[in-house]
């Protein structure tokens, strides 16, 4: 109750009129509305395995069995090699525990809005905080998941170098990469539900262009380009140097991902601005 | 009126909605299992490309009205009237097209109990997570946390997910909460229609308290009964715009006129294939006479309905009767007493129980439809007056209360 009722000025507290075109974040707003942010996030955190007989054990396997089925296809049957010494479990495993923060946060922002159309059509907040609420719960996963790494580490004698300063710098590329990509989504989702299935197919393949299971190096020249092309791939190796010590990035390579992830956010949050005025109209 | 008194100043706000009409007439049932069952593709080139034209809708038309500090008003009009589309407009919802509107005040608004209730959830995390959803800051919540869960009467279950209450509680706890939202201009959307009647007495006990406290309040009803309790003032809409503006009476006056108005042939849903053509009532006895019932002879009056009626094996033909306080007296359907209707243009009569209705006016509603869709609707077909002089209980000068009046003499033995 900031505005308290002395509102004696003549000046409205607020005035709504029709907008046109684009509009900036409102960021005011967004802080004031924060306690909602943190309500939404703990709502999906707290539901994600309620009435489930494993619990949060679920985090634990599913990055395990991801990378045990990606290990045994190109490790086991395809005979790939991992870079250097490494085991190639542990290589597939960092591989998943990375992508999955993009490909997690893509699918659960691009259906924040459709998830919730109830709440879009009758209650007034900043449309953004569902979008970006979801972060939360991909980001505990993330961490839980991430606890396996430093026993997998131990176990197998995998050393990371001074590149694991940098982590938290790929983490972030990849929240605002997928960000940017989920919005849009989430934001044309309101009108065509087709944007869901597209999702889907995407984000089936999306892992054997980026290299998840497998090093990009020991493909040919040409396969090659066509995945280092790829941002998610190109912020994936440079997750996976950071971990296991494997080739360092290029400065080229850091200024390409970092733009390619702040432009996708940038643009991912304005195209989610011009639209979200007909949301509540069309959901 | 200085801007100092003002809550809220609406001006020459609009809103349009793009309607997109399919090529083939949705009316018409044939063409639609058709469209469903052979040609797919057409429906999906019809889906890609959006055939059929476009039309604007106008929801809301150069509506302009101030509201000061304090003031109760209530919303009334039909559906379709615009008066949701303006609340969500108030509430920020959704964009006007035109006009601006001037809040003077944290808004609070309640377009239904237990926005955001999640059924997986505990009471004790909805009543968070319901708070937020309404605006209430997290320390807000939690200093009123007792006070909603006494409210609300469900202490014993705070900690079972919701899906486990009785509707009832359900209810009480979502209503519970929203009672407790405080802010300076209270947005409230027939909320009344669900629960049973003590939920309802309690939710309007407490929209007095808050308008008791010189908070503003603008309350959409169905229930005019509740609507002249509660309200100061009174808007009618109609079309998207404002039609009267004043007194809650006044308005309320200018509601039920306009059934009147309308009554009788109705014309607007000729284009329609299937429906209403006309509605009369009809003196069984007398056919000339009709309108206004005056039943001093003991005159039978039937409902005399044309329609149309379409080829189904589950059609249907109903109609309410509701009264002068909105409040439904009775209602009645074809199938009630006939295996199948017809298909194809049939007269339908039925004789109403005019001897034990009270004096009033009345008003009816109907429907065609079937299991699948509905072919027809009107919440105005017909407006009658009852003069109801046959009654006992009007010979020693007490009026009678309630919708329906008892005939039948006492027995009376002493003992």
């Amino acid at each position: 109750m900031e505005q308290s009722s002395s509102n004696t000025t003549s000046a409205p507290l607020l005035t709504i009129r029709p907008s046109s075109g684009w509009s900036a974040v409102n960021v005011r707003e967004l802080i004031q509305y924060r306690d909602l942010l943190f309500v939404f996030a703990l709502r999906d955190i707290k539901l994600r395995y309620r009435q489930t007989l494993l619990g949060p054990i679920w985090i634990l396997l599913q990055p395990l069995m991801g990378a045990g089925v990606l290990s045994f296809i190109f490790g086991g049957i395809a005979h790939l090699k991992a870079p250097g010494t490494l085991p190639y479990f542990v290589y597939c495993f960092t591989g998943q525990l990375g992508f999955s923060i993009f490909s997690g946060i893509v699918s659960r922002v691009s259906t924040s809005l459709t998830g919730n159309a109830h709440l879009v059509a009758k209650v007034y907040f900043p449309r953004l905080l569902l979008p970006f609420s979801t972060v939360f719960a991909v980001m505990v996963d993330f961490c839980a998941a991430a606890t396996i790494l430093p026993v997998l580490m131990v176990m197998y004698h995998v050393v990371p170098g001074l590149g694991i300063l940098l982590l938290p710098f790929w983490i972030l590329l990849f929240v605002l990469l997928a960000l940017g990509v989920g919005l849009l989504a989430a934001a044309l989702m309101v009108s065509y539900r087709d944007v869901s299935a597209l999702i889907t197919v995407i984000m089936g393949f999306l892992p054997y262009v980026s290299a998840v299971g497998f090093d990009p190096s020991t493909l040919n020249y040409r396969m090659r380009m066509l995945v280092l092309v790829n941002p998610v791939a190109q912020i994936l190796e440079g997750f996976r140097w950071s971990l296991l010590n494997t080739q360092m990035p290029t400065p080229k390579h850091i200024l390409f991902t970092t733009l390619v992830s702040a432009g996708s956010f940038v643009l991912g949050t304005l195209l989610f601005r011009k639209m979200e005025k007909k949301f509540a109209d069309v959901i | 009126m200085s801007s100092k008194d003002l809550a809220i100043s609406v001006r020459g706000l609009s809103k349009s909605y793009t309607i997109v009409h399919q090529g083939g007439s949705v009316d018409d049932p044939s063409a639609a299992s058709a469209a469903d069952s052979s040609s797919a593709l057409s429906q999906i080139r019809g889906s890609m490309f959006q055939r059929g034209s476009r039309e604007t809708f106008w929801a809301l038309r150069d509506v302009s009205f101030d509201v000061k500090k304090g003031d109760v008003v209530g919303i009334i009009g039909r559906n379709g009237a615009g008066k949701s589309t303006l609340l969500k407009t108030l509430s920020r919802i959704t964009e006007p097209t035109e006009g601006s509107i001037e809040l003077y005040g944290r808004v609070g608004s309640l377009l239904e109990v237990g926005t955001g209730f999640h059924p997986e959830l505990t009471g004790r995390e909805n009543i968070f997570l319901n708070g937020a959803i309404l605006g209430m800051r997290r320390a807000e919540i939690l200093a009123k946390f007792d006070e909603i869960v006494e409210f609300s009467g469900v202490a014993k279950f705070l900690d079972t997910p919701v899906k486990r209450y009785s509707s009832g509680m359900y209810v009480r706890l979502a209503f519970a909460v929203a009672a407790h939202l405080n802010p300076e201009i209270l947005i409230v959307d027939e909320v009344l229609a669900v629960g049973d009647a003590e939920f309802q007495k309690k939710c309007l006990g407490k929209m007095q308290d808050v308008a008791a406290h010189g908070r503003t309040v603008l309350f959409v009803s169905h229930n005019l009964t509740a609507v002249t309790a509660l309200c100061n003032r009174g808007i009618f809409m109609r079309g998207g715009t404002i039609l009267c503006d004043g007194d809650v009476n006044l308005a309320i006056n200018a509601y039920s006129d306009s059934f009147r108005s309308e009554a009788g042939t109705r014309t607007e849903s000729q284009n329609k294939p299937y429906g209403f053509r006309s509605i009369r009532l009809i003196n069984l006895d007398d056919p000339n006479e009709m309108e206004i019932l005056t039943c001093q002879t003991p005159a039978r009056y039937a409902l005399e309905f044309k329609c149309v009626i379409p080829e189904s094996r589950s059609v249907n033909v109903g109609f309410t009767l509701i009264n002068d306080a909105e409040v439904c007296v009775a209602s009645c359907s074809a199938l009630d007493s006939v295996q199948r209707l017809p298909a194809g243009p049939v007269t339908m009569r039925i004789e109403l129980p005019i001897p034990s209705m009270p004096s009033g006016n009345f008003r009816v509603e109907g429907a065609v439809w079937d299991s699948s869709r509905e072919y027809d609707k009107s919440d105005g077909l017909l407006f009658f007056s009852v003069t109801n002089t046959m009654s006992i209980l009007n010979l020693n000068g007490s009026k009678p209360r309630g919708a329906t009046l008892i005939l039948s003499p006492w027995q009376i033995e002493t003992s």
